[in-house]
């Protein structure tokens, strides 16, 4: 899932939010980017640069994932 | 001649030595099964050790850790080792790219019309690290969620089963993980949400290319 290299306000927001319920002391390792804080990968998302739209294409992919059910397919197996 | 694994395990940033912390685990079980073992471990993780190495003819799985990008795989400090230049050294080679999105471009050409097989990642490969645990990365829990399904990948074709059955091996895993960390996240464990975001990427971002039958032996 490629963005363009804009992040609309709404994604934005849910990002935001998303990334604000991590514990202070994790940080993400976005592969080839580093690692990086949450304040930081929150200021990133709000500029919407690289790797603010890495961090966007995680989030919308998982959240695709759970919209069209293929998550909870694999949580809900008893494989 | 043994089978040989050669592996890349540079340390030079969080990403590398979580990377090859996890990637130690892999190595110390070479000895359980009688394989031969090269790790390019830290400043010998480089072009020239890894092409020394990845063209010998009992060289059979090559375990790449580092950063990367669609067509290349990095070493020590950000150096490419392996790219379109020398990716015909992974001719016939099983290959284990834990590294960003390589399957992209670097993996389709490394198992173009030979018996090899490239098991990557179509994105970026990530974990949350937890800053309390940075120094001892085995202890970190929640990047295990991440990490071990994906040295299974090794385990797998190390016992000497397909490249197929290990790809599928490490997407089990990683689907009990999830399974798990769902759980966790109803109890409102802190940063479960995040850790299982991260997960669910690299389950849907890990490929098999090439010969699935592919195996040591």
């Amino acid at each position: 899932m490629k963005l363009q290299n804009s992040i609309s306000p709404d994604v934005k927001e849910i990002v935001l939010a998303r990334l604000d319920v991590m514990p202070q002391n994790y940080k993400l390792s976005v592969g080839n980017q580093g690692a990086f804080t949450k304040e930081q990968l929150i200021k990133h998302v709000k500029e919407g640069d690289s790797v603010g739209i890495q961090v966007v294409e995680m989030q919308l992919s998982f959240i695709k994932a759970l919209t069209t059910g293929k998550l909870m397919n694999i949580l809900n197996s008893n494989e | 001649m043994s089978n040989l694994l050669l592996v890349t395990s540079p340390k030079y940033d969080d990403y590398t030595e979580y990377l090859s912390a996890y990637a130690l685990l892999v190595i110390k079980e070479t000895k359980n099964l009688g394989m031969d073992i090269r790790d390019l471990d830290e400043d010998r993780a480089n072009k020239i050790n890894f092409e020394s190495f990845a063209g010998k003819s009992n060289t059979k799985i090559i375990f790449l850790n580092g950063h990367g990008n669609e067509d290349s795989v990095c070493g020590h400090k950000d150096k490419i080792i392996v790219s379109n230049e020398n990716v015909g050294l992974l001719k016939d080679k099983i290959t284990y790219a834990r590294a960003c999105s390589a399957s992209t471009v670097l993996g389709k050409k490394a198992v173009e019309n030979n018996k090899g097989s490239f098991i990557g990642y179509s994105r970026p490969f990530s974990f949350w690290i937890n800053g309390n645990w940075s120094a001892k990365p085995l202890n970190d829990k929640g990047a295990g969620y991440c990490l071990y399904p994906s040295n299974e990948v090794v385990f797998f074709l190390m016992k000497g089963k397909t490249s197929a059955e290990a790809h599928q091996r490490s997407l089990r895993m990683m689907e009990e993980n999830m399974k798990m960390l769902f759980r966790m996240n109803q109890r409102n464990e802190p940063g479960t949400i995040g850790i299982l975001e991260t997960l669910w990427n690299n389950y849907d971002g890990q490929v098999l290319l090439g010969n699935e039958e592919a195996k040591i032996g």
